[in-house]
């Protein structure tokens, strides 16, 4: 799907959507606490993911002898265009490799994007993905709300519409029948 | 279900149609299972790429990596669990595979730096995962070499309690490439 037909797509991704469907391979989770996150990119800058409390984080680990990651990255470059429109902050954690590494990767396949690095890998174990890539959406209190399984593409009509409902407004849901558990 | 029941029902072999890389590739029960069989060339040229030291590679590429994807494409989940895997050797000996423990023990011994240790267990296939409909795992399983060829004995438990259908598949006549020595 070129870019363009993505922006025109966006006006009306962004009508609001009390709730959208979850996308295939989007699983989700019991609202833990994210693991710390606190990371800097080759050039040193630094991201703390407590520090984005109050919106929706995507956080998305991966490595570059990783195969799907391959094919995923480019889609997320794509994503990280119309981010601004979305209510969401993407992150991308690279997990264990060199900054020659991970310069020769993402010079190619996604030359827009900063990953910050996990160069012991340790970061990652605490997150415990459950293989690379692996994203998870965090919700604005902090907790794990979703992961994603595997690798997919990011600008699918279905998970922009899925994205762009994350910041929806909470409509109250009347309980019924012991459904108590909050809607948003 | 013992292992002896599990040779009287018999497992679903894999088709015998080989991909150019020497893949292996069984698609059924809504399961898709490959298996390639890595030469220690191929194990070396991977891992020295990514700065291994000399010693780790070298340890490497004497084992036997078979490269394995699995896709659930059912409905339900599938459970992966290496536990429930046998290798068997044309004289019917049973071969263990080499688990995270062992190599994570090997790797304390040489001092391998957590960034490779890192590395190597994502290349590894996950020793257990409930594959939910749609979830694709993959990675690497590795044992000693065998001797001769050898078949792979799969069996997966599905539904979310593992209480579901139980799904076999038998991939005959592996072998461990080992004639491109480094």
């Amino acid at each position: 799907m070129s870019r363009f037909v993505l922006l025109c797509l966006l006006p009306l991704v962004s009508a609001p959507v009390f709730s959208a469907p979850l996308p295939k391979g989007l699983l989700e989770q019991d609202g833990r606490p994210a693991p710390t996150l606190r990371l800097a990119t080759m050039e040193g800058k630094t991201t703390d993911i407590a520090a984005l409390r109050g919106r929706w984080v995507l956080v998305h680990f991966w490595a570059s002898w990783c195969v799907p990651c391959r094919r995923e990255m480019p889609t997320l470059q794509g994503l990280s265009t119309v981010t601004p429109a979305l209510p969401i902050r993407l992150i991308l954690v690279n997990t264990a490799e060199t900054d020659e590494e991970v310069f020769a990767f993402l010079n190619i396949i996604a030359p827009n994007l900063e990953t910050l690095m996990d160069r012991d890998g340790q970061v990652t174990e605490r997150w415990q993905p459950r293989g690379l890539p692996a994203s998870f959406l965090v919700d604005p209190e902090g907790r794990i709300r979703y992961l994603a399984l595997g690798g997919r593409d990011w600008l699918s009509p279905d998970y922009l519409l899925f994205l762009r409902s994350l910041g929806a407004p909470v409509v109250p849901v009347e309980p019924s029948r012991g459904d108590a558990d909050p809607v948003y | 279900m013992t292992w002896l029941a599990l040779a009287a029902t018999g497992a679903e072999a894999a088709d015998d149609i080989t991909a150019p890389d020497g893949r292996r590739e069984y698609r059924g029960q809504g399961l898709v299972m490959s298996v390639t069989a890595r030469t220690p060339a191929q194990q070396f040229a991977f891992y020295s790429a990514r700065g291994f030291p000399e010693d780790a590679v070298r340890r490497i590429a004497q084992r036997c990596f078979l490269t394995v994807g699995i896709r659930n494409g059912r409905s339900d989940i599938v459970w992966l669990e290496l536990d429930e895997w046998r290798f068997i050797d044309d004289q019917n000996r049973e071969h263990k595979s080499t688990r995270r423990d062992e190599w994570n023990a090997l790797w304390r011994r040489i001092n391998l730096p957590p960034a490779y240790r890192a590395t190597f267990g994502w290349t590894q296939l996950p020793e257990r995962r409930d594959l939910h409909p749609g979830e694709s795992a993959g990675g690497n399983v590795t044992l000693a070499p065998p001797p001769a060829v050898f078949a792979l004995e799969a069996r997966f438990r599905t539904g979310g309690d593992g209480h579901g259908s139980l799904l076999q598949v038998r991939f005959d006549n592996l072998s461990c490439p080992r004639g491109d020595t480094l």
